[in-house]
């Protein structure tokens, strides 16, 4: 049986650390007159009966002709009973959001952090979703590099609990103790032809071997350079060992093909036709030292595109591939083996 | 002269998504601009033509009152799809659901522009409220087929 987050964690110790990781780290629109690349965003993979489920709440800054633009981004994407997605953009008059604090309000729909609990609600033409995710491990930082003088800092909550509903249409699906992924990503960078990253997790889905794994490698768009990658590892709540850029090695082979995928926003499908996604049809990564070691092996099943402006060339695009597939995770930490196969998400991001 | 431009509902439609344009990402209209050049275009859809051209840095949109170097004929059901992203624009040309006459370098040129337009339409806040009103307007009517992506 699974000890509930109020028996294996300091509930009160953690609803504080959530509550310093996850505030909003900027006030938002503050630097409309000057021109920004300031971006930061609170990401949910939640795994379904019958499927996944990404929800992505961003608060982006744009520079334009007519100068700088706030504007809250809400993309929801789910693969029950098959991949369908909307990406909902809000004006900063329609946005609510305040630094220090994990209460934002972009139009309708609303994401908060109240007593170390996310709670979750969208209500979308066609699409209602209410989340209660309480998390089931620490929260963890990292610096990742981006080349250059950038960077993203990144707040990993690897494994939580969600309970609630989804409605998409006449169907409804109930969401029960389902096993739910939580980072909270901020930072000044820009989407160009110069940045590409792949990131995932795998949540071991026998709760008697409570290990997670996250892993992400930034690097330039032809993957000649690699900027930073990392493999975190957690042992039930806590955050046992983190495998860094020279420990890794990755291995892509082969090119994942679908014969559609779903592209949002719909114009997005117009610019890139088809579904070439550059995905690799298998993924591995070795990692190893100081007497640990951990493979991941990943095989994709199917992917969505999100289509984003390039922030360096008006004619440019970065593309994020959200894929679903299998990850079989083995390996040893600190002397004690794990070995798990997972249903999960991956990301890989290039330009286009 | 140009008569006074009397836009149709797709024509209204055409109209404001270059005011988007013009309004939220003016690079591409202007890229849209220099792509048509002094090209007339028309849009066919169910019997409404609507001619589009740039006789200055502003578009002009209205009824189709010359010969285009372009013309464009489809029906709502295959615009709808394109926008929604669940049709091609290559395999509705491949099906002849959407048609396109005019000399090769016009057509290329067209090409162009409506790249330079899907580039600015995915910059621009408003446009997927557009597009969504205007498959209202259409999904209201008995004649259309329009689902959402929902």
């Amino acid at each position: 049986m699974r000890a509930s987050p109020a028996d294996s964690l300091a509930n009160e110790g953690l609803g504080l650390a959530l509550g310093r990781s996850d505030a909003l780290k900027r006030e938002f629109g503050r630097s409309s007159d000057v021109p920004s690349d300031y971006k930061e965003w609170f990401h949910f993979c939640v795994e379904v009966p019958g499927g996944h489920l990404i929800v992505n709440f961003s608060l982006v800054d744009r520079w334009g002709a007519k100068g700088g633009r706030s504007e809250g981004v809400l993309t929801i994407l789910s693969t029950w009973p098959h991949w369908r997605g909307v990406v909902r953009r809000f004006p900063s008059d329609a946005v609510r959001a305040r630094e220090g604090e994990l209460d934002l309000q972009l139009g309708p729909h609303s994401l908060r952090l109240t007593g170390g609990v996310f709670e979750v609600s969208v209500d979308d033409e066609r699409l209602g979703l209410s989340l209660r995710l309480t998390p089931r491990t620490w929260p963890t930082q990292s610096r990742l590099r981006l080349g250059g003088a950038s960077s993203l800092e990144w707040v990993i909550v690897p494994q939580l609990e969600a309970s609630g509903e989804l409605t998409l249409g006449a169907r409804s699906l109930r969401i029960a103790t389902a096993r739910a992924y939580h980072d909270h990503n901020w930072g000044r960078f820009r989407w160009s032809a110069d940045l590409a990253w792949e990131w995932g997790f795998a949540i071991a889905e026998n709760d008697a071997e409570p290990w997670t794994v996250v892993f992400s490698r930034l690097m330039d768009q032809g993957g000649r350079r690699t900027f930073s990658q990392g493999v975190l590892v957690w042992q039930g709540p806590s955050h046992v060992r983190t495998f860094h850029d020279r420990e890794i090695r990755i291995a892509r082979s082969g090119f994942h093909r679908q014969r559609e995928a779903l592209t949002l926003p719909p114009v997005g499908a117009f610019l890139m036709p088809g579904a070439a996604s550059g995905v690799p049809a298998r993924f591995e990564l070795e990692a190893g030292g100081l007497g640990d070691d951990l493979t991941i092996a990943f095989s994709p099943e199917s992917h969505a595109r999100i289509v984003l402006p390039s922030d360096d060339n008006a004619l440019q695009l970065t593309v994020v591939n959200e894929v679903v597939g299998r990850a079989q995770v083995r390996g040893h930490v600190g002397g004690r083996a794990f070995d798990f196969s997972s249903a999960t998400i991956m990301e890989f991001v290039r330009a286009a | 002269m140009l008569p006074d431009a009397q836009p149709s509902a797709f024509g209204g439609f055409v109209n404001e998504s270059l005011g988007l344009l013009a309004q939220e990402s003016p690079f591409h209209l202007q890229a849209l601009a220099a792509a048509l050049g002094h090209r007339r275009i028309t849009i066919a859809i169910k019997g409404e033509p609507v001619q589009c051209l740039f006789p200055g840095p502003q578009p002009w949109v209205g009824s189709a009152s010359e010969a285009s170097e372009v013309t464009v004929e489809t029906t709502i059901e295959t615009l709808a799809g394109i926008l929604d992203g669940d049709d091609l624009l290559a395999r509705a040309l491949i099906d002849d659901r959407l048609i396109i006459r005019g000399s090769c370098d016009d057509v290329l040129a067209v090409d162009d522009a409506l790249r330079a337009w899907g580039h600015g339409a995915l910059r621009s806040p408003s446009f997927s409220l557009l597009c969504e009103r205007f498959k209202s307007h259409y999904a209201g009517a008995k004649h259309a087929r329009v689902e959402f992506k929902w």
